[in-house]
């Protein structure tokens, strides 16, 4: 009881600065309410939190034959029909998951096998959006033929950029990449002939096939869906293969995957160019979306946002970037109908005590047993 | 027939000659064993055969050809394993995936391979789970086979680095002071784990600090000082090598 009064007190003091102190009074209150009905353990909340999620996870992990099917059956109808019940703000936050999902999966490359600390990630997104970009306005290339293209041009520079810099390593690497996130970014905005510098690009092509234009949130949401498929089809294979472990076995130890005769320097140069075509293909799709790109989309904070969504989630855990991303696209949204300009300043709260309770993040890999 | 030859091998660190000139010569399957007081260069001269560091001068001849020019992971893939003074494990991974990942040098299965999966990529990937559980088998690591890496006990991660290592079916298997930390049991069974490698048609050259493992099971010692050879012989001679006595205990009226 006392605890529980101590640790609403202090929620509202938390909450005090973002909410006023009427509207804390309420959340603390509510939170003192599940406190007494016993839902939350206050002396040691976020450890009970803790030990309840990973006895949902350890659950989760047992496969009952058929109730696990069906749960993945639900779980996959309930994906295709969640939009129809959303209004158009929703839906589209819900595609902006899908892209960040998209690019959390691509970075999930990189870092989450390959270990390659990359911080300027969202250049690769912006080479993607600008490719499709300047070829949609110029040339009139439709959507789907460019896809590959944008993926193209991101491996070209992903591959430039990692001849010389992959054999960095840790922090100089991330170093690196930060800057050429940077450049990427200032050329953009400078390089007025081509990318029409801060103003960007405008009147970029919609997507279509046939004489179906996708102009809804909800068509996105179902494009993006159907790249996301494939992301994790290709992810789920690289995982499961000889490449999928020379890879983690480059992270985990540089000299002993050597001594295994692996490749160190072009397997890394085949995640990044992989990780970058990912990016590529989100840009592509971001550009399609917007109908308009500009520089100011692609800062380090977006880079960041990305890393942030791979770290939280997990690292080389699909279900862990899907769900990192929608977190941080989610959250904050939710976060604004209640608490305005400084929902980033809580988000940043929960995502140190993310770091100190579950550092291995929400949905963290698990091996397979073989 | 050498499997194994150094011609004149040097290695400076700035001024330091962690190896200086060193002549050594290993015949196909034999046990040669590489001893010598801290310091004397032995895991230097380990990292120098098996590409980690460059020569400063001299040459490494592998069955007859020159490999000190090429990279850690080419020699490793001519079939020259060895296992690390201080365990690297691949932790995160299970047993079963690190022994997999020592297969990497003897298949082929790329990024296509990959994403399309063809039937002999598929055939490659069962055969890499049979052999790398065979491996396991042979060291006697079955029952640890879905478990992490770093949750093994200590033994059972060095033979699991042993395991890894011959996973690659070398030719010629360095080990770099297996029985470190090992209770008397332990040596005893690494012991028959080795000769057992041996007999399968390895060569094997092993740094140990351990005399009576050393003593029981090579055929050949090289015993080196400030990166120089002070003696080579079978273990009778070496043991009863002045040099190699004053190199350990030092020079009697000193």
């Amino acid at each position: 009881m006392l605890n529980s009064l101590f640790w609403t007190f202090w929620l509202w003091v938390i909450a005090l600065p973002f909410a006023g102190p009427i509207k804390s009074i309420y959340i603390a209150s509510v939170f003192f309410i599940l406190s007494f009905l016993r839902f939350i353990k206050f002396p040691a909340t976020i450890s009970s939190f803790k030990d309840n999620w990973d006895e949902f996870l350890s659950k989760a992990n047992e496969k009952i034959p058929y109730g696990y099917l069906i749960v993945r059956i639900l779980f996959i109808l309930s994906i295709i029909i969640i939009p129809m019940f959303l209004d158009r703000r929703a839906n589209n936050i819900l595609v902006d998951c899908g892209i960040y999902a998209l690019l959390a999966l691509g970075l999930n490359i990189a870092v989450g096998f390959a270990g390659l600390l990359v911080l300027g990630y969202i250049a690769f997104y912006a080479i993607g959006a600008y490719s499709y970009a300047l070829l949609s306005v110029h040339f009139h290339i439709p959507f789907f033929v460019c896809v590959p293209i944008s993926a193209g041009m991101a491996i070209i520079f992903g591959i430039l950029l990692g001849l010389p810099v992959l054999r960095l390593r840790g922090d100089y690497l991330a170093i690196v990449t930060l800057g050429f996130g940077e450049i990427t970014r200032i050329v953009l905005n400078n390089w007025d002939g081509v990318t029409n510098g801060p103003n960007g690009i405008l009147g970029i092509a919609r997507p279509s096939i046939g004489s179906f234009v996708f102009h809804s949130p909800k068509n996105y949401y179902y494009l993006i869906l159907v790249f996301l498929f494939i992301a994790v089809f290709i992810f789920n294979r690289l995982n499961n293969s000889r490449l999928g472990r020379a890879w983690v076995a480059i992270k985990e130890d540089e000299r002993a995957a050597k001594a295994m005769g692996i490749n160190c320097m072009s397997l890394k140069l085949l995640a990044f160019a992989i990780s970058a075509a990912f990016a590529g293909v989100a840009g592509a799709f971001f550009g399609a979306k917007a109908t308009h790109v500009s520089p100011e989309s692609f800062t380090f904070f977006e880079s960041a946002l990305v890393l942030c969504m791979v770290v939280l989630g997990g690292m080389g855990s699909i279900p862990g970037a899907i769900l990192g991303a929608s977190c941080l696209i989610i959250i904050p949204e939710i976060f604004r109908d209640y608490f305005g300009n400084s929902r980033m300043l809580l988000f940043g709260i929960v995502m140190i005590a993310m770091m100190r309770f579950k550092p291995e993040g929400l949905l963290p890999y698990k091996r397979r047993n073989l | 027939m050498k499997i194994l030859e150094t011609k004149q091998v040097s290695k400076h660190f700035g001024g330091i000659k962690a190896i200086e000139k060193l002549d050594i010569s290993i015949n196909k399957g034999e046990i040669a064993g590489l001893i010598g007081p801290n310091g004397a260069g032995k895991t230097t001269f380990f990292n120098c055969i098996s590409g980690v560091y460059p020569l400063t001068h001299g040459k490494i001849l592998y069955k007859d050809k020159l490999i000190s020019n090429l990279r850690a992971d080419e020699i490793a893939t001519l079939g020259l394993a060895r296992t690390f003074q201080g365990i690297r494990l691949f932790t995160s991974l299970t047993v079963l995936e690190n022994v997999m990942v020592g297969r990497y040098s003897r298949t082929k299965c790329g990024l296509w391979g990959a994403l399309i999966k063809p039937k002999w990529a598929r055939e490659e990937e069962d055969s890499v789970k049979e052999k790398a559980g065979a491996y396991l088998e042979f060291v006697g690591l079955k029952d640890y086979r879905n478990e992490l890496a770093k949750n093994l006990p200590y033994g059972c991660q060095r033979k699991l680095e042993i395991a890894r290592a011959i996973a690659s079916e070398p030719e010629l298997l360095l080990l770099d002071e297996p029985a470190a930390g090992m209770n008397p049991s332990e040596v005893k069974e690494l012991i028959c784990l080795i000769k057992k490698i041996r007999d399968t048609g390895v060569t094997v050259l092993i740094i140990e600090h351990h005399m009576r493992m050393i003593m029981e099971i090579c055929e050949k010692i090289i015993a080196l000082n400030y990166g120089v050879k002070i003696s080579e012989g079978t273990p009778l001679e070496v043991s009863n090598d002045q040099k190699v006595i004053e190199a350990y205990l030092g020079r009697e009226n000193a």
